[in-house]
């Protein structure tokens, strides 16, 4: 058929002009050029500014000495508590994110009837598209000594919320904050496991329980890791919820560099603290990753079965 | 015979306990966002203590010429954002979905690269960039507030227009387009008659995420803006230091209006084109 | 060497458990559709029985039940003589083998055959040979450490049978197992499911809308329609006496005349058809008769049994030859062993002729299907 199709159209027309056909990569060239020019370009004028120094009360930079002294300065006892407070708070906040988004995402994915899983998910969106300042804010409200929810407490005697400028308002912040960007990856990822594994599994004697920790979980794992990533990365650099709800202390590293920038115009020791906030943010993931291989190994070397070769 | 025998197992107790935990969670999460909305109504004078119901904030926030300048300002930005990422992210994305090479892996490493950076490393970069080029190097428009907000937001969603195009491009056959030029179509042809209608979807719902992606911009907006032209975000910023006032709350519940008329747009856009729920959500998280 | 090993496993198998089903009345309702209609069903044990109809019968509503992942809303249903309404898939001793095998593509060819045999926690010590023994049953022993995924669909297929039959059930159940896979593997598997099925003795329960599966292997056929059974027989039976013109158009091919009976003769539109039972004059009835009864002849002579055609088509399938002929309104299939087949031209006129026999007489049912299109 396509032979007979194409031999009158060859003779009709020329033969297909190679030369005008594009360079693959021609369409993208805008955004090479733009995220070039206005990503990798200055995030590396950042790294560069990290060697560097401030020369005079005046002055923000100046790189004619390069040094690693202002990562000495920025991992000084003071900056240094701030980092392990921003582990802490990425690190409790991201496994409180998944706690409560685990169950949230596998009922929606699949207890909830499908034809209603769209509202569900757009509720989840809701607030996730809504301005993340102005969400804090409504934490703000709730939390303040004098605000409607403490009144409650109050009345029903267990005293006045004192949550407001501490590291518990910062951790209600930043879960709530980033909860929508677990529970999607994980309910994209529950949705996946087809209900007829889940149905095989129970055929073959596992109650629901063993079904979700044995087919259930592991091939969820990607969606897992997704969610988790997504909660993280974000989470270890904000400082909008820790100066919403924080208070004046500035615990969150981002705040630290937020300050360098904007008060201090030290841009080299800003600098310094940005490389080592993405550093920490890194090497964090890398060691827990490691850590929860170490962990599961255990329970992955008793449910291996090797038969070996053929009879 | 024997009698019809009607007997049904019990809901379980985990059934019972996780749709419990759903709603809870469905609760937390609108929770502050209900708290804005009624207390937009309040007619106080500070945000969080409660002074009476009534639209006094609706009509200070649109008296205040600080407040609607800030919100103009944050409009024009989120279009001009938006145009920049999508234009920028659908051709790159057609390029990566449908001329993969040995360039796409670096390309989509610098991708995954601005997607995972920290929105603040992304904010203190491009200050002394900005300042670099547009006052050392002599690039002034470099110096217009809305001009560098547009651009600083444009960078995340690029990347993700980018993403959307390409998951949908993938998801769809090429011979489509092997048909289109079997069928006399120059490739030019084949790309603007076959290639972009299929991406529409993807490319409109990449559009208006951008938008409110770029509404929602603070950290970078924080860094970039100049005098003159703050955007929304920064000046709520400012006041939260220095006193938050009924307004904020006011303007916040017009916007949000706003923003979930332009999302239900998206979810319909979507379900016209056939995705599924599971696609919906899976485009408009970029995933 | 392990056959040994493999043939004491299955006779184990065979006499662990008693595998009767029966079905009492059993209705199932979605919203305000019925899916099964008040079914009553009784499978011996050790029987090959297909559930076989269109998709929509209700059949495979029915297997899901006898596996427990659907609860009926009224009726009994009893395995081994124990009623199982109410009782949970993991706790009822039937196994599954699914329509896409739903092999765990996490867990290795071995693990996915060891799964059941870990919940229902048969000593380490024992798992091994369990899940060696099954495996060689289904000849994929070498394939014992790969991942599913990388395996081929008719490879899949004999792990998901495996994994199933590893946990000697009492019943296993088959829903259109072989469906995904291409004609050839599919009729080389049919053969291989029935003796694997004769040599283990399980009560197998087989869902399928392929009437050529169902009549290769099955002991008894219940052919589904609209949740009901519309008739229950051996495959010879269903085939050469079919209890209505929606079985005998369901199971082989048909030609369809639409007619008024007087007596035992059927008038359709220029066709004289004369059957072997007696009508009452001037009722409606379908009379069908299959390809292969008719036998086609150059040359005109129309007449009682006899009607003139003109030849459309002409196609080889192999074995046998299958004619078109364009009569009036009607267009009908032949079908001739290649040996005997005449040697005729498309666009010849040909006489096609069938003895009273093989006339089949339903009464007109507005719902049956029509002649099914070309298989």
């Amino acid at each position: 058929m396509t032979a007979l199709g194409s031999a009158p159209r060859r003779a009709a027309t020329p033969p297909p002009r190679r030369r005008l056909r594009a360079p693959s990569f021609l369409l993208a060239l805008p955004a090479w050029f733009w995220l070039l020019v206005f990503f990798v370009a200055p995030v590396g004028l950042v790294l560069y500014y990290s060697f560097g120094y401030k020369p005079s009360l005046f002055e923000t930079v100046a790189t004619d000495r390069l040094s690693f002294d202002r990562y000495l300065e920025a991992l000084s006892p003071t900056f240094a508590s701030v980092f392990l407070n921003t582990l802490w708070v990425g690190v409790i906040g991201t496994i409180l994110c998944l706690v409560i988004a685990m169950p949230a995402a596998y009922w929606i994915a699949t207890k909830v009837p499908a034809h209603r899983r769209g509202l569900m998910l757009g509720l989840v969106l809701v607030p996730f598209w809504t301005n993340f300042l102005v969400r804090t804010i409504g934490w703000r409200v709730m939390l303040a000594p004098e605000g409607f929810l403490s009144e409650w407490m109050v009345s029903l005697g267990l005293g006045p919320i004192e949550l407001l400028n501490t590291r518990g308002a910062v951790l209600i912040g930043v879960v709530y904050n980033y909860l929508p960007l677990m529970i999607l990856p994980l309910y994209v990822a529950f949705d996946r496991v087809e209900g007829p594994l889940r149905e095989a599994s129970k055929d073959l004697g596992a109650d629901r329980v063993r079904t979700f920790l044995t087919v259930t979980l592991p091939l969820a794992r990607p969606g897992i890791v997704a969610g988790v990533l997504f909660v993280y990365i974000p989470l270890m650099g904000d400082y909008i919820t820790a100066t919403v709800l924080g208070g004046a202390q500035g615990t969150m590293a981002g705040q630290l560099v937020a300050s360098q920038f904007q008060t201090a115009q030290n841009w080299a020791l800003g600098s310094a603290m940005a490389v080592v906030l993405i550093l920490t943010t890194v090497l964090s993931a890398v060691v827990a990753a490691a850590m929860l291989w170490l962990v599961t190994w255990p329970v992955r070397f008793a449910t291996r079965l090797r038969i070996g070769g053929a009879s | 015979m024997t009698a019809p025998v009607v007997r049904r197992r019990r809901r379980p107790v985990t059934d019972v306990l996780l749709s419990v935990w759903g709603w809870l969670v469905m609760a937390f999460l609108f929770a502050p966002i209900l708290v804005i909305v009624v207390y937009s109504f309040n007619d106080g004078r500070l945000l969080s203590a409660w002074g009476g119901f009534g639209f006094s904030a609706y009509e200070a926030a649109f008296a205040n010429r600080q407040i609607v300048a800030t919100v103009l300002v944050t409009i024009r930005v989120a279009i001009w954002s938006a145009l920049l990422a999508t234009v920028l992210g659908t051709m790159a994305g057609i390029a990566l979905a449908r001329r993969p090479g040995r360039w796409t892996v670096w390309f989509t490493a610098l991708l995954l690269l601005v997607t995972v950076t920290p929105e603040i490393v992304d904010a203190v970069a491009l200050l002394p960039w900005f300042v670099q080029l547009g006052t050392e190097l002599g690039i002034t428009i470099l110096n217009d507030g809305i001009v560098r907000l547009a651009i600083g937001s444009s960078l995340f969603s690029t990347a993700v227009v980018a993403y959307l195009v390409r998951s949908r491009l993938v998801g769809m056959d090429e011979h489509l387009e092997h048909a289109a030029t079997d069928l006399y179509a120059t490739p030019f042809q084949a790309l603007t008659r076959v290639t972009l209608p299929l991406t529409a979807p993807a490319v409109l719902s990449g559009f208006l995420l951008s938008f409110t992606l770029s509404l929602d911009n603070t950290i970078i907006a924080a860094f970039v803006s100049v005098q003159g032209s703050t955007p929304w975000p920064v000046y709520i910023l400012g006041s939260v230091r220095s006193g938050l006032r009924p307004e904020i709350a006011a303007m916040s519940t017009v916007m949000l209006v706003l923003t979930l008329l332009v999302l239900v747009l998206v979810a319909i856009v979507l379900r016209r084109s056939g995705d599924s729920t599971a696609q919906i959500a899976r485009t408009m998280t970029g995933g | 060497m392990t056959d040994t090993a493999a043939q004491a496993a299955l006779h184990a198998a065979a006499e662990a458990h008693a595998g009767d089903v029966t079905l009492t009345g059993v209705t199932k309702r979605y919203g305000d559709a019925v899916a099964v209609d008040g079914l009553d069903l009784r499978i011996a044990q050790g029987e090959f029985l297909s559930l076989l109809g269109p998709s929509g019968c209700g059949k495979t509503t029915t297997l899901r039940m006898i596996a427990g992942f659907e609860e009926p809303d009224a009726g009994d249903i009893r395995i081994s003589g124990a009623s199982v309404v109410g009782v949970p898939p993991h706790k009822r001793h039937v196994n599954t083998v699914f329509q896409q095998y739903a092999l765990f593509p996490h867990l290795t060819v071995a693990e996915n055959v060891a799964f059941g045999l870990r919940r229902t926690r048969v000593p380490r010590s024992e798992l091994g040979g369990r899940v060696v023994e099954a495996l060689d049953m289904v000849r994929m022993r070498s394939f014992a450490d790969r991942r599913p995924t990388a395996l081929s669909g008719g490879q899949q297929q004999r792990i998901a049978l495996a994994r199933a039959l590893v946990n000697r059930p009492s019943v296993l159940l088959l829903d259109e197992p072989l469906s995904a896979l291409d004609r050839q593997l599919r009729e080389e598997m049919q053969v291989e499911l029935k003796l694997l099925q004769a040599r283990l003795g399980t009560t197998f329960v087989f869902v399928t809308h392929d009437q050529g599966e169902a009549l290769s292997m099955s002991d008894r056929i219940a052919v589904m329609r609209a949740g009901r059974i519309e008739q229950l027989a051996d495959a010879d039976t269903v085939y050469g006496s079919p209890a209505s013109a929606y079985v005998a158009g369901f199971i082989g091919r048909q030609n369809f005349f639409t007619g008024t009976a007087s007596g035992a003769l059927v008038e359709a539109d220029g066709v004289r058809l004369r059957g072997t039972t007696d009508l009452v004059a001037g009722t409606r009835v379908r009379a069908a008769i299959r390809p292969e009864a008719v036998t086609l002849a150059a040359g005109e002579d129309a007449g009682e049994n006899r009607i003139v055609g003109r030849l459309v088509g002409i196609s080889h399938l192999g074995e046998s030859m299958q004619f078109i002929v364009e009569s009036g309104r009607h267009s009908i299939v032949v079908l001739t062993p290649r040996p005997t087949a005449p040697r005729v031209e498309p666009g010849e006129a040909v006489t096609l002729s069938w003895s009273p026999a093989d006339v089949a007489v339903f009464p007109d049912e507005t719902a049956a299907p029509v002649e099914e299109p070309s298989a």
